[in-house]
């Protein structure tokens, strides 16, 4: 069994508590406007378009597939800018072994990992088989990041093999949710009540985007739903940045600071200290 | 006096940009260096002319050791006869004692490069005064210190114990945001508790104040009783330095035929002149100057002759290993372990060397990664990975950990984070942690949000290097060095580590 891997980041301190290894999969099943890493949203069709672009010889085509050579590659994301299909021609396949030996050498500087994307529970087989190594052979913890729309009994059984999931329900009325992401909530507010209910909600995520998911009405629904749920989860409010983002959003203004403000003292007047703040220049990517 | 003498002379007495007492170090330097050079061989002599071997400049004549570490918490104990002091009953007195003191410990910068090992000094008397003169006294000695010694070289320690002292420096330092003094942290994951790592980490993504040094490594190599000066030197308390004269390893691979010439060849001659020259310095330093007779620093047991050594040191590893290799370390496994192989095997030629003076290092010479001066272009600090060049931080710190075991006089590698750290201490404390149990020496983890810059090892801010380059003088000696080393060393190019690992910044210049 392999998994598809867009990159691993290593260390990450952005990516769950303490220092981890992040591993970003491929592919991912809600279209979200915002998205801030899309080359992660679909697999290459090996199309060629990326390859005149590459500067470095990083990159061929051969026998009608894209090769990748990383040590060729200076990460100029020349690549990427020319994908139309959001993919990246940059993706490596790891074996559960092969995983666990990429990260083994690192091991004193990091907590766990942290698996994201993409949607990193489409490779729920992966997952789960990779939970079992790592708890047999490290101390290490695995959390996942994930926008939790996945099928409950597949949910359970990543709940049972993994130390906690962060979930990022991108709005709380089901109408927005769909306005930006192309898919409706309820599945996934049911999977965020199976997780907390196991006490292994991590995190629960939220980005602000103006005018799609920050109405006041909304925004107090959803520290309701959060404060309703078991567990000493943090909820963290990110304001919408433009980085990294395709299409329509690209050109959308940062969150502004003012509604920000306004949010966190909403969100602290219902979960108290349990609403986590970034700094306000945040540009990391986030999908 | 020749009419070159004479014209140099009068340039400093006439001088606009040097203050008085830059004008009175600058004549003794002229003075010093009228009488020739101490008594080397044509071999040595030749080396220094071939740019294999370099003196760091310290001067013809030594007349006072260059780096001295007196021990403070003697002194506090005992008082001074020449000084006229007895032992400080509270908090005033004892800061008032130091004061005293700095202005009398000489080094090759002319300033004090050690204030001490401020928590052990201080913390006897935290309690003979209330919170608030604590905090008053101790940012007064900070200023004091800030202000009569003006370069960034002058380095104060604390740890690995957590104590109100310790704690109180570091956020003052914060508070005052000096260069002065450079501030290292002994840390050992054993003694120090998280919760003061971390309010050293916060500090650190804020000032780039304090370094972290390996405790455990330090004081298994050199005893309890070091102290971290200067840049990162690291040498015993009541000890220090004679001398520290480096080779260039960029040169000497220039002139060697193939790998095997170097290992077998030149790197050893060059070793050897480089002993001979450390050793005759050391020898007129000792024998002629009289140092340790004649300083009442030495006479009341404040330094003693036994706890020095000397710092012979390599520099431009990373060429080096470029030249001999075709490839880069850090990014290959070749070239990765000739990187270690070399300074290994100079590790084993400079320790197998005659030594003179060498008992705080047991006898034989010190071993020393020297973080470059001013005046060096196109070659890399130490054993340090070029700037731009640097892998991901870890595979970094991986690599620097094979090197710094070797250097027991000092070694240091600088990690640059994103702003973003700061919103994550635990990871950070992590990182810090898995590097001290790989044996790196001493740490530098460097947030590129921050005003202040550390150039090779010292600290200036960025805005005091573009008030010198505007002209106007400024009272740090070290910002004219900083400045001064900035564009031939391509300091601004140093990779920021983002927190993703990849290289995707550099410090905005």
């Amino acid at each position: 069994m392999e998994a598809l891997v867009n990159k691993i980041i290593l260390p990450s301190l952005v990516d769950g508590p303490g220092s981890r290894a992040a591993i970003f999969l491929q592919g991912c099943n809600l279209n979200c406007l915002y998205c801030h890493n899309p080359e992660t949203q679909n697999l290459c069709s090996h199309c060629g378009e990326c390859v005149t672009t590459c500067q470095t010889g990083a990159l061929l085509f051969n026998e009608g597939r894209v090769i990748f050579d990383e040590k060729r590659c200076i990460d100029c994301q020349n690549c990427i800018k020319a994908c139309k299909i959001n993919s990246s021609p940059k993706i490596r396949h790891y074996t559960t072994v092969g995983l666990l030996e990429a990260i083994l050498p690192y091991q004193g500087f990091i907590e766990g990992v942290t698996f994201s994307g993409g949607e990193c529970t489409q490779q729920h087989e992966f997952l789960i088989a990779f939970g079992k190594l790592l708890h047999q052979r490290t101390n290490l913890t695995m959390l996942l990041d994930t926008n939790g729309l996945v099928d409950s009994a597949i949910m359970a059984e990543l709940i049972a093999h993994s130390d906690g999931l962060m979930i990022d329900l991108k709005a709380f009325n089901p109408h927005n949710h769909q306005r930006l992401t192309k898919a409706l909530n309820a599945s996934i507010i049911d999977n965020i009540r199976l997780v907390a209910a196991a006490d292994k909600l991590a995190e629960l995520r939220l980005t602000l985007i103006e005018g799609f998911n920050d109405d006041q009405a909304e925004l107090r629904q959803y520290f309701d739903f959060a404060a309703s749920l078991p567990g000493q989860f943090r909820l963290k409010l990110i304001p919408f940045s433009p980085f990294g983002v395709k299409g329509e959003f690209a050109d959308m203004l940062p969150y502004p600071q003012e509604k920000y403000d306004a949010a966190v003292v909403l969100g602290q007047s219902i979960l108290k200290d349990r609403i986590l703040k970034v700094c306000y220049n945040w540009r990391k990517k986030y999908d | 006096m020749t009419n070159k003498t004479e014209q140099k002379i009068e340039g400093i007495i006439n001088s606009t940009r040097l203050q008085y007492h830059e004008k009175r170090a600058a004549l003794s330097r002229e003075a010093e260096d009228q009488l020739s050079y101490v008594r080397i061989s044509q071999r040595v002599a030749e080396a220094m002319k071939a740019g294999i071997l370099h003196d760091m400049n310290e001067g013809h004549r030594p007349y006072r050791p260059r780096y001295i570490l007196p021990d403070y918490h003697k002194f506090l104990l005992q008082g001074s006869a020449y000084l006229n002091l007895e032992p400080p009953k509270d908090f005033y007195e004892a800061v008032n004692a130091l004061m005293i003191l700095y202005r009398y410990v000489p080094s090759i910068t002319g300033y004090p490069v050690y204030v001490g090992q401020i928590d052990d000094c201080l913390e006897p008397f935290a309690d003979t005064v209330t919170d608030d003169e604590r905090d008053k006294l101790l940012r007064l000695l900070l200023t004091h210190i800030d202000r009569t010694l003006p370069s960034a070289f002058v380095h104060m320690n604390i740890g690995p114990k957590d104590t109100k002292v310790g704690r109180l420096v570091i956020k003052l330092e914060r508070e005052l945001r000096n260069t002065i003094p450079n501030l290292s942290l002994k840390y050992d994951p054993d003694i120090t508790p998280d919760d003061f790592a971390k309010y050293a980490i916060d500090s650190v993504l804020d000032t780039i104040k304090p370094y972290f040094v390996n405790h455990r490594l330090m004081s298994g190599q050199l005893g309890e009783d070091y102290g971290v000066v200067s840049c990162y030197n690291t040498l015993r308390i009541g000890g220090g330095a004679h001398t520290l004269c480096r080779i260039n390893l960029k040169e000497i691979a220039k002139i060697s035929e193939n790998y095997l010439d170097f290992k077998q060849n030149k790197l050893k001659e060059a070793v050897s002149a480089l002993a001979e020259l450390t050793n005759a310095k050391t020898t007129y330093l000792v024998e002629e100057s009289k140092y340790f007779e004649s300083s009442f620093l030495a006479t009341e047991g404040l330094i003693d002759l036994k706890k020095f050594t000397t710092m012979p040191a390599v520099y431009g590893l990373y060429e080096c290993v470029e030249i001999l290799s075709g490839e880069k370390m850090g990014h290959t496994d070749r070239a990765s372990d000739m990187a270690e192989e070399i300074v290994k095997l100079f590790h084993q030629y400079i320790k197998s060397e005659p030594a003179v003076y060498c008992d705080g290092t047991g006898g034989r010479h010190g071993v020393h990664a020297q973080s470059n001066i001013d005046t060096d272009v196109d070659i890399t600090p130490g054993v340090r990975i070029k700037y731009g060049e640097e892998p991901g931080v870890l595979d970094h710190i991986r690599l620097s950990s094979r090197l710094h075991k070797y250097f027991d006089t000092g070694c240091s590698d600088i990690y640059v984070f994103e702003e973003t750290a700061k919103e994550n201490l635990d990871g950070m404390l992590q990182i810090i942690k898995g590097a001290i149990k790989n044996d790196i020496r001493i740490l530098s983890v460097n947030c590129d949000s921050t005003e202040f810059l550390r150039i090779t090892g010292y600290l200036v801010k960025k805005k005091d290097m573009e008030r010198y380059f505007r002209g106007e003088s400024l009272r740090e000696d070290s910002v004219v060095l900083g400045a001064e080393s900035l564009y031939p060393g391509h300091l601004l190019d140093r990779k920021v580590k983002s927190l993703d690992g990849s290289l995707d910044g550099s410090i905005s210049k």
